[in-house]
């Protein structure tokens, strides 16, 4: 469950304004990946959703705390607040600009911590259609994939750039990326996934730009697995760009 | 003043409103437990768990109230915690009726001191604390916590009915600690983070929550029976010290703890064959490791040992080690969840296991079957409680 949960901030990720031009496919992706990368600190109030093949959807709504250290140390703070059944359960994760994440889960029967090993960042986390990559934006396009660029088309409403990403390293997850990116603001409003086989199995939108905190941030975010069938839709109720103070990112706070 | 306080909670749940501030949560549900071997059902019981908190400026006001209603056993109604948390900018003060969980592993914790553990219940899924009235701080510096606990009241177990029925005398009430400087109970904990690893260092000098036991045989004067049994029951202090960390390997999870226990010597226990307790002082160690398989199957395995005895029936003269190996597999997909827990005694091959199907029926509400099945010979650990053995269905509402 705590998977579910981490990553869900740095979806905000694909997000920010940039100028536009008359781009190569590498400088359209070097943009795009320039504003993935959320710096600030600040707060938001998240609603999860997940679908099933069954049209079953399971809601969950958390509160999400995050600040980034000047030494890039990133450190995200996460709180059930619905249904009722893991309520109170929080999520602490401290993660290095190098090496391993630190993760703890407080569970509120348990009345303690259990620190969480990490996972590989292709897994899916549990009961979600995203990555760990996907969903911490750890994900490097520009080093994994080559890009050429496609003709322009709109997405709706949206004049953007397409982008065909091919793998150009081993640890590739797909064998094919198309990107729709808007052209105005550098985010990326579609990204369809193609396995190895070259079957579309993901399909990730952006949706309701609006802005928040004094920038554009797409409020809803879907991905749908098309293979499975299963659908996860991120719903950004409110967001705040404030200073944290560090020690909210402490087992202390995660025990009070 | 229990019934005054339960009310006074009830009181408080209606009035929660917005402006209040105040949030109530918890469980109802209902359980019914099946014995097999004794061919009965053993628990039909509705049970409600409730909490309310409320943030002040100074911290928290946090209390919890548990009861049920159950045919097979007497109703109960219980304020199981009411504290007051105060928080400074160094330092975390909780003041009250609470329960403290210490240690790192999952389920079988030897570090953890403070609240005794019912051991005897074989219907409970875990071993169930009791709440103690209490004064915890902790002060947070920047290499890590200290946390002292002070405990002036004691709530020892009573002799278990297990062990009463194995002797043919009953045994009188345990002698308590007599007045409020001998109740006091202290532990202290140490914390860190090192090395990518939490660790955690502890000490406690208290009370053992299980009476010790133990029978005089003197010979009859009237010659019928030749002897005399006089039984005896007292609690006794004891000492604890424990080590407890919890990191990774990579994407494995990784703990372990162990403490040293040191009880009171009581002089009618040595060398005493009708001696349910020792003097001799034992080591309780576990280490575990947890992986998820592609984000749907957990998987954890826990190594315990304990150097004299065993680790879940504090009575016997059995000298030897006792290791055990706890396995844990857990499935999870959309709404449904298997589980499998296994323990086994490697020392007597003897095994419990309890396997467990949970579905979520509706956002808030959970069904579940389940079992509990001991294997092995009569004379080992677990193969002697296979009259236990039972099956269980439940349903539980949250809210």
């Amino acid at each position: 469950m705590q998977k579910a949960v981490i990553a869900i901030l740095s979806l905000l990720v694909l997000v920010f304004p940039a100028g536009a031009a008359d781009l190569t496919a590498d400088e359209i992706l070097d943009r795009v990946e320039g504003e993935m990368a959320f710096t600030g600190d600040g707060t938001a109030v998240i609603e999860l959703i997940t679908v099933n093949p069954k049209g079953a959807q399971r809601k969950h709504e958390l509160k999400v705390w995050r600040k980034e250290d000047p030494d890039e140390t990133s450190k995200q703070l996460l709180e059930y607040l619905s249904p009722p059944d893991v309520k109170g359960t929080k999520f602490l994760s401290i993660t290095p600009p190098e090496g391993d994440s630190s993760m703890w889960l407080y569970l509120p029967a348990l009345g303690r911590e259990r620190r969480i090993a990490g996972h590989t960042t292709k897994d899916t986390f549990m009961g979600t259609d995203f990555t760990y990559e996907e969903i911490g934006g750890s994900r490097d396009f520009t080093k994994e994939y080559k890009a050429i660029r496609l003709p322009d088309e709109t997405f709706d409403g949206y004049p953007c750039y397409v982008l065909e990403l091919s793998p150009a390293a081993d640890g590739a997850e797909y064998g094919l990326v198309r990107m729709w990116v808007w052209q105005d603001e550098f985010l990326p409003l579609q990204i369809q996934f193609f396995n190895k086989g070259l079957e579309q199995s993901k399909v990730l939108i952006n949706r309701e730009i609006k802005e928040a905190a004094g920038r554009l941030t797409p409020h809803q975010i879907t991905m749908e697995n098309t293979l499975k069938r299963t659908k996860t839709i991120i719903n950004l109720l409110d967001v705040e760009e404030v200073e944290l103070p560090d020690d909210l990112f402490s087992l202390r706070e995660l025990r009070r | 003043m229990l019934r005054s306080l339960c009310l006074g909670f009830l009181a408080l749940s209606l009035m929660a409103s917005p402006a209040l501030a105040l949030e109530v949560g918890g469980t109802l549900s209902y359980e019914a437990i099946y014995q097999l071997e004794k061919e009965e059902l053993a628990r039909s019981r509705l049970a409600l768990k409730a909490s309310i908190q409320e943030q002040l400026p100074i911290g928290r006001l946090y209390s919890s109230l548990l009861g049920w209603l159950d045919p097979k056993d007497e109703d109960h109604l219980e304020l199981e915690q009411l504290y007051v948390d105060i928080y400074t900018p160094s330092a975390d003060l909780r003041i009250g009726r609470q329960l403290v969980s210490w240690g790192t592993a999952d389920g079988i914790n030897p570090t953890d001191y403070i609240n005794p553990k019912d051991l005897f219940d074989p219907l409970e899924a875990e071993f169930r604390k009791k709440p103690l009235t209490m004064v915890q701080a902790t002060y947070y510096g920047s290499q890590g916590s200290i946390t002292g606990v002070i405990v002036p009241e004691f709530n020892g177990q009573e002799v278990p009915e297990q062990v009463a029925e194995s002797f043919p005398i009953e045994f009188p009430e345990p002698k308590e600690p007599e007045d409020w400087q001998e109740r006091i109970q202290y532990g202290l904990r140490a914390e860190t983070y090192l090395a990518g690893y939490d660790w955690q260092l502890s000490l406690y000098r208290g009370w053992d929550p299980y009476p010790a036991l133990w029978s005089i045989a003197q010979p009859n004067p009237q010659g019928d029976p030749l002897v005399i049994l006089s039984p005896h029951a007292s609690y006794r202090r004891i000492t604890k010290a424990g080590l407890a960390f919890a990191g990774t390997l990579g994407d494995v999870g990784l703990w372990g703890e162990g403490a040293r226990m040191w009880p009171e010597k009581i002089r009618e226990l040595e060398d005493n064959p009708l001696a349910f307790s020792a003097n001799d002082p034992w080591t309780q160690m576990i280490v575990g490791l947890d992986y998820t398989f592609l984000a749907d199957l957990y998987t954890s395995v826990q190594y315990l040992w304990q150097s004299r005895g065993s680790a879940f029936i504090p009575y016997g003269q059995d000298d030897k080690a006792q290791s055990y190996l706890i396995l844990q597999g857990r499935y999870t997909h959309w709404d449904h969840e298997l589980e499998l827990v296994g323990m086994t005694n490697i020392t007597d091959g003897s095994w419990v296991l309890n396997p467990k199907y949970a579905y979520r029926a509706a956002p808030a509400v959970k069904v579940y079957v389940g079992g509990r099945f001991f294997c092995g010979d009569g004379d080992s650990e677990f193969g002697q409680a296979q009259d236990e053995d039972m099956v269980k269905a439940g349903i539980e509402f949250s809210f």
